[in-house]
């Protein structure tokens, strides 16, 4: 580790000379800072919006990354890894798992969430981001400026825009497993007020097979996404799909003995805004997403009243109808925005579990009404309050539920430092294969009267930030009232309140415009002090460029844990990415991830040993401007 | 506007950058394209744009077309009114592609990175010659 870290800091001293050689007068240079200052995160970034942490362009096209989950690999609270059937799992240290509406995720302003699962994880490892200019990180948010339903983290995706990216990409990458990942996009302005953005991706990635009493554990996938906006002068008009077939890692059988297991999610959507000269944003979408899943385990498969089965295939269609509205009214002090949703949602479930069978559906509409204001009371000090209210109507027996949401805070700029603190009352929707079922109670027992679980967040954070310099620590402490659990025989029922703290410290140093360095540690406790994943680590980074070559270094440590009665050591990821500039449109790359094969390692239920979220991969990249 | 919303004094603050980037690119630029003029006439068809050249220093803004030494086109209206003996820079994609054939330079977004182009047709017609550190961006486009 030592060699590591000495090596980052030469590099740093061999970088610090060269950036003596460029003068700031150098047109190039001047081109580079204009490029960075006019950086579209400048534009987008909201810091009232929660604690944000910005992966800009520069960043994302230094690291190589291809997926979503190559970027939420950097996280600290939470962090990633990956479920028992290969889709992504956030976890926050010491926990066992975030809830699954505790996570949104959007593109641009669509909201990608599933009903049934009420979750965008499914999808996560099939974002691919050839298409995405930057992604903002909101956290301990819960904002309703985004005029989004409830959760404490904020993943936000901004498209590339046309307006700057006129011109044809194509991008390959293969590596040593055989994995290829293929993706090419089309932008153009077609007038003053016509221009459109075009994308698609391929991929097909191979993964370690691990076995366990002779059965196979595996996690390939195929993936595809399609993405294309069209902007007509106020007017917008976005479409996404993104699909993904994939092995089922280890299935959902009780022993993690699969014979078969595979997990076929697709969503796609259409998403029209509108903003009016008056101000008014009206937005209209359609989602739908299928999930299909089919499983067979002769240890037995959990399915709630059928009890333990060895076969099981489960297939939902979702459908979701919005209607948005809202509007900022903005005086030289203050900042009202008001905003409202109309959702309907409805679910199509349908399975086989051995010779028996499910059919139903099910719907309901969420009616939401909300406003903040940001206030200056002097120009370095900023009060902001919101509310929200959103009336859950069901059309079953699910007992309809009004929530509310409150926010306040605080940001505050005293010279170079900045002081954020909040406090949200919120509450984690439950996905509705938690709420309701047919009388078969499959694919899990379901409880109607279930209260949905309601976090209070205490959080606050100070920055000191230079040229140079920035530093950055954070807290935050966290009650849960009606935490959601589940027992075999009873189902989903209410807990005792928990309570949670977190926290994190970050040091960033930037050399000059092309260098970068910083080093992360975070740590979080549950009231009950038990650990189910690595309660603390931390992150050294460094982002540089040497003449035509670009390089991203990461090494990321995880603490040893302990769960399901297997230890887990202490893991070390160390990534590696180099990018050398053949001319402007040109470029070759080769990435290595979790070169030390010594990355994190989750433990799951029913096997006796842990298994690595990240393989030991090389890749080797292309990408070509035309 | 004694105060504002914090967050408009961030935004602000960008923009700030940014135009302060911006004007020294167009310095250059000018610069370049006028190395022995004291003071450099141009005229612009954008206003927003008004203030940022007139804070560069040996810059005039003027409002008649036929008094400018160069035309900074961001609009590229009514090309066809445009006195062609003028100096023409286009700035933005779109009036780049309009004017090129008309054009000295252009300074445009392209391929996700901000483009800085010299036409060596019309450098040559107006008997420029560029500093060493400006020749890289010299393109044949006719």
């Amino acid at each position: 580790m030592r060699k590591i870290f000495f090596s980052l800091l030469s590099l740093g001293m061999l970088l610090r000379a060269e950036s003596m050689d460029s003068s700031l007068g150098d047109i190039d240079t001047l081109l580079e800072r204009y490029k960075i200052a006019s950086d579209y995160s400048n534009i987008t970034k909201s810091e009232s919006a929660g604690f944000v942490d910005v992966f800009t362009r520069d960043d994302l096209e230094k690291m190589q990354a291809r997926t979503l989950a190559d970027v939420l690999k950097f996280f600290t609270v939470p962090f990633l890894s990956r479920s028992n059937i290969n889709s992504t799992l956030f976890i926050k240290p010491s926990q066992m798992q975030v809830p699954s509406s505790g996570i949104r995720i959007f593109v641009n302003d669509h909201d990608i969430t599933a009903t049934i699962y009420k979750s965008g994880s499914m999808i996560c490892n099939s974002i691919t981001l050839d298409a995405i200019d930057h992604i903002e990180v909101y956290r301990s948010s819960s904002s309703v400026e985004f005029g989004n339903e409830p959760s404490t983290v904020i993943i936000k995706l901004y498209t590339k825009d046309a307006r700057r990216d006129e011109g044809k990409k194509l991008r390959v990458s293969i590596d040593n497993y055989g994995s290829s990942y293929i993706s090419s996009y089309f932008a153009q302005n077609i007038s003053e007020d016509i221009d459109i953005f075009i994308f698609g991706n391929i991929n097909g990635v191979n993964r370690d097979t691990y076995y366990n009493k002779g059965y196979a554990l595996k996690s390939d996938s195929s993936n595809r996404n399609f993405y294309t906006n069209l902007n007509y002068k106020n007017w917008s008009f976005e479409v996404g799909h993104f699909r993904s077939d994939s092995d089922a890692f280890l299935g959902l059988g009780k022993s993690a003995t699969p014979e078969n297991a595979n997990a076929d999610t697709k969503y796609s959507y259409l998403h029209i805004t509108n903003k009016l000269e008056s101000g008014l944003r009206i937005q209209a979408a359609f989602d739908f997403s299928t999930s299909n899943g089919y499983m067979q385990d002769g240890s037995g498969i959990y399915a709630g009243g059928f009890g333990f089965v060895g076969s099981y295939k489960l297939n939902s269609k979702d459908k979701i109808l919005s209607l948005i509205v809202d509007k900022t009214f903005k005086t030289d002090k203050n900042s009202l925005f008001l905003g409202g949703f109309i959702k309907h949602k409805k679910a199509d479930v349908e399975g086989s579990f051995d010779l028996k069978s499910i059919d139903f559906s099910t719907y309901y509409n969420l009616y939401s009404l909300y406003a903040e204001n940001k206030y200056s009371i002097d120009p370095t000090t900023m009060l902001l309050a919101s509310i929200k209210g959103d009336f859950y109507r069901y059309n079953s027996k699910v007992e309809d539920k009004n929530e509310y949401i409150l926010r306040f805070g605080t940001i505050k700029n005293i010279k170079n430092f900045q002081l954020k603190a909040f406090y949200t009352r919120t509450y984690y929707a439950s996905p509705l294969i938690a709420l309701y079922s047919d009388e078969t109670n499959v694919p899990f027992k379901t409880n109607y009267s279930l209260k949905f679980a309601q976090p209070t967040l205490y959080s606050i954070g100070l920055r000191y930030k230079t040229n140079e310099h920035i530093f950055n620590i954070r807290t935050s402490y966290i009650e849960l009232r009606n935490p959601i659990g589940y027992d075999p025989q009873k189902g989903f029922f209410n807990g005792k309140k928990k309570s949670y703290t977190q926290y994190e410290a970050s040091y960033t140093y930037k050399l000059n415009l092309y260098n970068k360095f910083s080093i992360d540690a975070y740590y979080g406790k549950r009231d009950d002090s038990l650990e189910f994943s690595s309660p603390y680590g931390g992150h050294l980074i460094a982002f540089n460029r040497y003449k035509k070559f670009d390089f991203f270094n990461m090494l990321e440590y995880r603490a040893p844990y302990t769960n399901y009665g297997v230890k887990v050591k202490s893991s070390y990821d160390l990534t590696t990415s180099v990018r050398y500039h053949i001319n402007e449109d040109l470029l070759v790359g080769l990435k290595g991830e979790n070169i030390l094969n010594k990355g994190y390692k989750q433990a799951y239920n029913g096997l006796d040993f842990p298994v690595s979220v990240f393989d030991r991969k090389f890749w080797l990249n292309v990408e070509y401007l035309f | 506007m004694k105060k504002v919303l914090l967050i408009f004094l961030f935004l602000a603050s960008v923009f700030a950058n940014q135009s302060n980037v911006e004007k020294r690119i167009y310095e250059t630029i000018l610069n370049a394209l006028f190395p022995a003029k004291q003071t450099i006439c141009i005229w612009v068809d954008e206003p927003s744009k008004v203030e940022l050249f007139k804070s560069i220093n040996g810059v005039k803004v003027v409002s008649n077309s036929s008094k400018a030494d160069i035309l900074m086109l961001f609009k590229g209206e009514d090309i066809h009114k445009i006195d062609d003996s003028k100096k023409i820079f286009a700035n933005g994609y779109l009036v780049f592609q309009r004017v090129k054939g008309e054009a000295i330079g252009g300074f445009y977004w392209q391929k996700g990175r901000p483009n800085l182009v010299f036409i060596n047709k019309k450098l040559k017609e107006s008997g420029v010659s560029l500093p060493k550190k400006l020749k890289k961006y010299i393109e044949n486009i006719d």
